[in-house]
């Protein structure tokens, strides 16, 4: 049996998998500007959805390029921090990334051969500042505009447009009520759905868990 | 036996000399290679630097020789993968119902679940991919196995495995990554050499087949 060219032959298929995806689109990453949501939506995210503090286990389904792949998503939130901790990682536990992100700042501490830091930074962070950071440190590239759709008191969807046309969407979704869930005043999305037409990739999330930090532990 | 990879080191041990590894080698794969079939059920514990718990999941490990292997995960979310011969297949619970998942990182999965079967048959002394070293916890033989190559290290740093006591199976696997974090499975209640379906093993189905109602999940 021979382990390393089995996974020289993996992993050669995952970077050219992920490459062929998202190398050129990497490469026109536009300048970016802050990510101002109107203040009544930046309110309504950071005081009635999600606590201060918590840490959250997300089961995630991304499909980009016509290929599907399941991973787990391990996150630590601050918000008044402004920080996100992530770690991705299979089924069978190998890590494909892990980053801190604080105060503007991303720090790629592992970084697995299929995957270049630069990829966290446009796409996982992007994500991930978007639904946890919205008002503070989520940024968009320059000429984008954001919305927002609130219906029946929770926010349900936000939409990202470029000249009229939509270029990014993240569906929310809830399942009331829910009873395996640590609920944070009253309900979380149980769902998110991030389409992005610029970057050809959809992920889907399920929030298998999340728990509230009290506010003295971090 | 450990119940932590740190705690192994802080305790009492015996570190194995080469040559005693060796022997115990051979003995680990002419006793495994007497277990043709393994139903087992599994907890999955995941250590990342930055959680405040371990977090805990639960499973099912099922093993046909010489080329099947399923491994469903329970809880906190319903999986199943399974290996026959080359066929890879993934199955996602959601919303009541299974999804087969024409998952871009079923190669890696086939990778590691054929690295599986290679242990559950006893064969772990493979020097070209693994520097194994062995020491005895309570009379319990703990292999570890080093990637010698640059670049599976830059994916895992060792395995830990531990022998049970009747030196035909495995009682724990622990990954440990490079950066420190590790997820351990520990298994219970094996039945060894006992009759499993074919179909439980069935890649092409649109949904895994129930378990068997012994391993304490229905699905």
């Amino acid at each position: 049996m021979a382990w390393a060219d089995p996974m020289k032959r993996v992993n050669k298929k995952f970077v050219s998998l992920v490459v062929f995806a998202l190398a050129g689109l990497c490469a026109c990453a536009p300048r970016s500007v802050p990510l101002n949501f109107p203040s009544g939506l930046a309110m309504f995210l950071n005081q009635s959805i999600y606590p201060e503090k918590f840490e959250a286990i997300h089961r995630c389904t991304l499909s980009i390029a016509g290929r599907t792949m399941v991973f787990n998503g391990y996150l630590k939130v601050d918000r008044p921090l402004n920080t996100i901790q992530c770690v991705a990682q299979t089924d069978m536990g190998a890590t494909l990334f892990k980053y801190t992100y604080q105060d503007g700042k991303l720090v790629v501490s592992y970084c697995s051969p299929g995957f270049k830091p630069n990829w966290i930074k446009n796409f996982a962070l992007r994500d991930a500042t978007l639904i946890y950071l919205p008002c503070s440190s989520a940024r968009l590239p320059m000429g984008n505009t954001p919305e927002s759709i609130v219906t029946d008191a929770r926010l349900t969807c936000y939409h990202i447009r470029k000249a009229d046309v939509e270029v990014y969407t993240a569906m929310f979704s809830y399942s009331d009520p829910r009873q395996d869930v640590h609920l944070f005043k009253g309900v979380i999305p149980n769902t998110i759905t991030i389409i992005d037409k610029t970057l050809h990739y959809r992920l889907d999330i399920r929030v298998v868990d999340l728990r509230c930090i009290p506010k003295n532990e971090f | 036996m450990s119940l932590h990879p740190i705690q192994v080191a802080a305790q009492t041990e015996m570190q194995l000399s080469q040559s005693e590894v060796e022997t115990l080698l051979n003995q680990i794969e002419s006793t495994f290679l007497t277990t043709t079939s393994l139903g087992t059920t599994f907890e999955q514990e995941k250590k990342i630097s930055f959680f405040e718990d371990t977090i805990k999941s639960t499973g099912a490990l099922l093993f046909q020789s010489p080329g099947k292997v399923r491994m469903d995960s329970f809880a906190p979310f319903k999986t199943s993968a399974i290996l026959n011969g080359d066929a890879t297949v993934q199955y996602e619970f959601v919303n009541g119902l299974w999804n087969k998942v024409d998952s871009a990182n079923n190669n890696m999965l086939q990778v590691v679940m054929k690295n599986i079967i290679s242990w559950l048959q006893g064969k772990f002394n493979d020097i070209s991919l693994y520097r194994v070293t062995a020491l005895r916890i309570n009379n319990q033989a703990i292999l570890t196995l080093t990637p010698q190559s640059p670049e599976y290290k830059k994916y895992i740093h060792h395995f830990e495995l531990g022998i049970n006591k009747a030196v035909n199976g495995l009682d724990f696997i622990v990954i440990m990554l490079p950066d420190g974090d590790y997820t351990r499975y520990t298994f219970f209640n094996d039945r060894i050499n006992v009759k499993l379906p074919s179909e439980l093993f069935n890649t092409q189905t649109t949904a895994p087949s129930a378990l068997p109602s012994w391993l304490g999940q229905t699905l």
